[in-house]
């Protein structure tokens, strides 16, 4: 008897599943790179004008900084002036000496708030956390009147 | 002469291109229903920052979207900074929940430290002291 040989199929590429497949694909790493850019959250509490807390050890002495941001190259500390990364490595040298620090931060009107943040930013990586900030002043107007 | 009838083909439901469709159609949805879910609006920059910690809303947060002190977004809602602290009394008064309100500021990273400043006075006209700024990661 002769045995009859089965014919080996040839492999085929199906191309209408594939582009279906590739484009699943395609939309679904499309959607979700969108989500690449982590948004993060620094807390905080406001107003600023912390009141000396109970907890603070009576040895050490808290000290009152005032950082005053006018743009992201020129920030004060008390006066000495920084930039953001400077701000950075002088808030990391006073966490490092364990001081107490009560932070108040404050801007011009014109400030951008992306140079706020990199100064809450500075802090935040200090681990200071006691940081407030100080709104600005209402404008004393006075009404000119005419008669 | 006699007219051939012409045969009436019968409908099929073709199973596969059906599945695909419903594919893309349920990723699209889950993309999009994310962004709605977070009450977070879009088409704005957050400030870069190095520190924080993984964003997460707790149920007694409210997210506002600022983009200056003229232009809030609340719950895809537009306010000026005027209209805010009435606006969260009425959400105080209406839902429990938010008696110990905090807020969730998503501030656009061009606006200035004078639409921060109304940011802070409406806060504390609304007694809310817990704030959570929101930054993007810098990569």
């Amino acid at each position: 008897m002769k045995i009859q040989r089965r014919s080996p199929k040839r492999g085929r590429v199906e191309i209408i599943p594939m582009i279906d497949t590739i484009l699943i694909l395609l939309i679904f790493y499309m959607s979700f790179s969108t989500f690449t850019a982590k948004e993060k959250r620094i807390d905080s509490r406001l107003p600023l004008i912390a009141k000396p807390s109970a907890a603070i050890a009576p040895t050490k002495v808290p000290l009152d900084l005032a950082i005053h941001v006018f743009n992201k190259e020129r920030i004060t500390v008390n006066g000495a002036e920084y930039e953001a990364t400077g701000l950075r490595d002088a808030m990391m040298q006073l966490a490092s000496i364990g001081q107490e620090a009560t932070i108040v931060i404050e801007g011009e009107a014109d400030t951008s708030y992306q140079a706020v943040i990199s100064a809450l930013d500075a802090c935040a990586q200090a681990r200071l956390t006691n940081v407030a900030f100080r709104p600005l002043a209402e404008k004393i107007t006075t009404a000119n009147t005419t008669k | 002469m006699k007219l051939k009838r012409r045969r009436i083909k019968r409908g099929r439901i073709e199973i596969i291109p059906m599945i695909d469709t419903i594919v893309i159609l349920l990723i699209f949805y889950m993309t999009f229903s994310r962004f709605a879910e977070a009450g977070k609006e879009n088409g704005f920059k957050l400030p870069d920052s190095r520190a924080g910690d993984e964003f997460k809303q707790l149920p007694n947060q409210v997210i506002v979207n600022m983009f200056s002190k003229d232009e809030v977004y609340i719950d895809k809602q537009k306010y000026t900074m005027d209209e805010v602290p009435p606006f969260l009394q009425r959400v105080r008064e209406k839902d429990p929940r938010y008696a110990k309100m905090s807020l969730i500021l998503r501030g656009n990273r061009e606006m200035t430290y004078a639409d921060l400043s109304a940011f802070m006075k409406a806060c504390a006209k609304s007694k809310i002291v817990d704030v959570t700024f929101t930054t993007s990661e810098v990569q």
